[in-house]
């Protein structure tokens, strides 16, 4: 309950951030996706189930702000959520550049498939313009910014957990 | 968990399932989004209203602190352009007092002189760099409704897309799902304007289907045209920045650079009046293609 909880808070504190204070803090005019972040480092820690359902929340939140039909985003990060589970399991958790690497991989497919769902069909073919613009310095700036928030997340998880299970741990 | 756990394909497809029955559902606005939105808009936007003022506060400080060099010249062209702006709002009046003249001689009704307007605040930004949408403060019990007309800086700076009790999103004109019909007064040449999200990064936009014949040149002011479904005729869109002929070589297409700065958006006005039949965004441009 308490895990839920903070989840939600936490999403929705990520997406007030992301509407108000990055559109100030961008680079080359692209804003970090904190919340591929977040669901790629929720889904390293929890597992794919948990990891699903977490990016299935915070899509649904980010396609509700961003106003485009609802749903796309949410199917979105509900599969990046299953995906990035399902390998990483059994993976030594306070490794913090593996959520790098695997939101750089991510991002790159992520963003391609927003362009491809949301710009492509109305007509703007110039791939590579895109690519150079928005989708490589975005991964790119995203990226930069999961090793700090991967851990800030690990921190909130090892306090959740051992408040769940206080005895398991001896 | 463990439930789901042992139900994993059931898992992963019934959850595909809800979010494509999702998009089906609301992909033509307007349908599903409100009741979801609207219910989360109570908690979201009063938090995105206190952190911008925040964020603006901070900024404000911080640039007062390192550029107080550029503030002193700024200062001083400001003085300048007052006392130029004072000389020509004194020609312009006496113009305008010769026009009210001609008109009142002419009897035609000045149809969009005093339209009625509320003013509101950007609290939001889209947080995606696909798009170029904003959302204001005011919503549907200020009495905002779908496909009012936003102004900024002396021209039209989008259309307001959704609703929601007590804030509301509008489409910029840099947004790549804008589009208008327009005109120029000088040529009476016509096109679309539209977003374009190649030259959105740079805070421009481009009209559409103009006629190899046109005269329309770089200055040429763009209004919208009485065509458009969804802008009362007349509004000023911004300025033609350069003309480039098609590969086809029977049409070119204009980059226009809007009225409305949006990179430094505070203030709006939203035009309290409906003017097309509430149709959104969307539903005008296949109207106008």
């Amino acid at each position: 309950m308490f895990r839920i909880f903070s989840m939600v808070v936490l999403i929705i504190i990520n997406f007030t951030l992301q509407s108000t204070l990055f559109p100030h803090l961008a680079i080359m005019e692209v804003t970090p996706d904190t919340a591929l972040v977040f669901i790629v480092s929720y889904a390293i820690l929890r597992g794919d189930i948990e990891g699903a359902i977490f990016g299935f929340a915070a899509g649904l939140v980010q396609d509700i702000l961003s106003g485009l039909f609802i749903g796309l985003f949410a199917l979105l990060g509900f599969l990046t959520g299953y995906v990035c589970g399902k390998p990483f399991r059994d993976f030594f958790k306070d490794n913090y550049f593996l959520p790098f690497f695997v939101v750089v991989a991510v991002g790159l497919v992520y963003q391609f498939v927003v362009y491809v769902s949301s710009i492509m069909i109305f007509g703007q073919l110039d791939f590579s313009f895109y690519f150079r613009t928005i989708i490589l310095p975005k991964t790119i700036y995203t990226a930069s910014l999961s090793v700090p928030l991967y851990a800030f997340l690990h921190f909130i998880n090892s306090r959740i957990e051992k408040r769940e299970e206080p005895i398991s741990e001896i | 968990m463990e439930f789901l756990e042992n139900h994993r394909r059931a898992f992963l497809l019934s959850g595909i399932g809800v979010c494509v029955v999702a998009i089906i559902l609301t992909i033509s606005p307007g349908i599903g989004t409100n009741i979801v939105s609207g219910g989360l808009s109570y908690i979201v936007t009063p938090m995105q209203s206190g952190l911008n003022s925040a964020v603006s506060w901070t900024k404000g400080h911080f640039s007062a602190l390192t550029s107080n060099q550029q503030l002193i010249t700024t200062n001083r062209e400001l003085q300048a352009e007052i006392n130029r702006l004072e000389f020509e709002n004194h020609r312009l009046s006496l113009a305008a007092e010769v026009n009210d003249a001609l008109i009142a001689a002419l009897n035609m009704h000045q149809q969009y002189s005093h339209l009625p307007t509320i003013g509101a605040r950007i609290i939001a930004q889209d947080p995606n760099n696909w798009y170029r949408s904003f959302r204001i403060d005011r919503g549907a019990n200020d009495g905002v409704q779908t496909g009012m007309v936003i102004i900024a800086g002396g021209g039209v700076a989008g259309v307001i897309r959704y609703v929601n009790p007590t804030s509301s999103q509008f489409v910029s004109v840099l947004d790549s799902r804008f589009a208008a019909a327009v005109i120029t007064p000088r040529t009476e040449d016509t096109g679309i304007a539209r977003g374009d999200t190649a030259l959105m990064q740079q805070g421009l936009l481009r009209m559409d289907h103009i006629k190899a014949t046109a005269q329309i040149m770089p200055g040429d002011e763009i209004l919208t045209s009485s065509d458009s479904s969804i802008f009362p005729a007349g509004l000023l869109l911004g300025e033609v920045q350069s003309i480039h002929t098609n590969p086809d070589g029977l049409t070119r297409h204009a980059i226009i650079r809007p009225a409305a700065d949006l990179s430094e958006l505070e203030i709006v006005l939203i035009i309290n009046e409906v003017f097309g039949d509430g149709q959104t965004v969307r539903d005008s441009r296949v109207d106008n293609d």
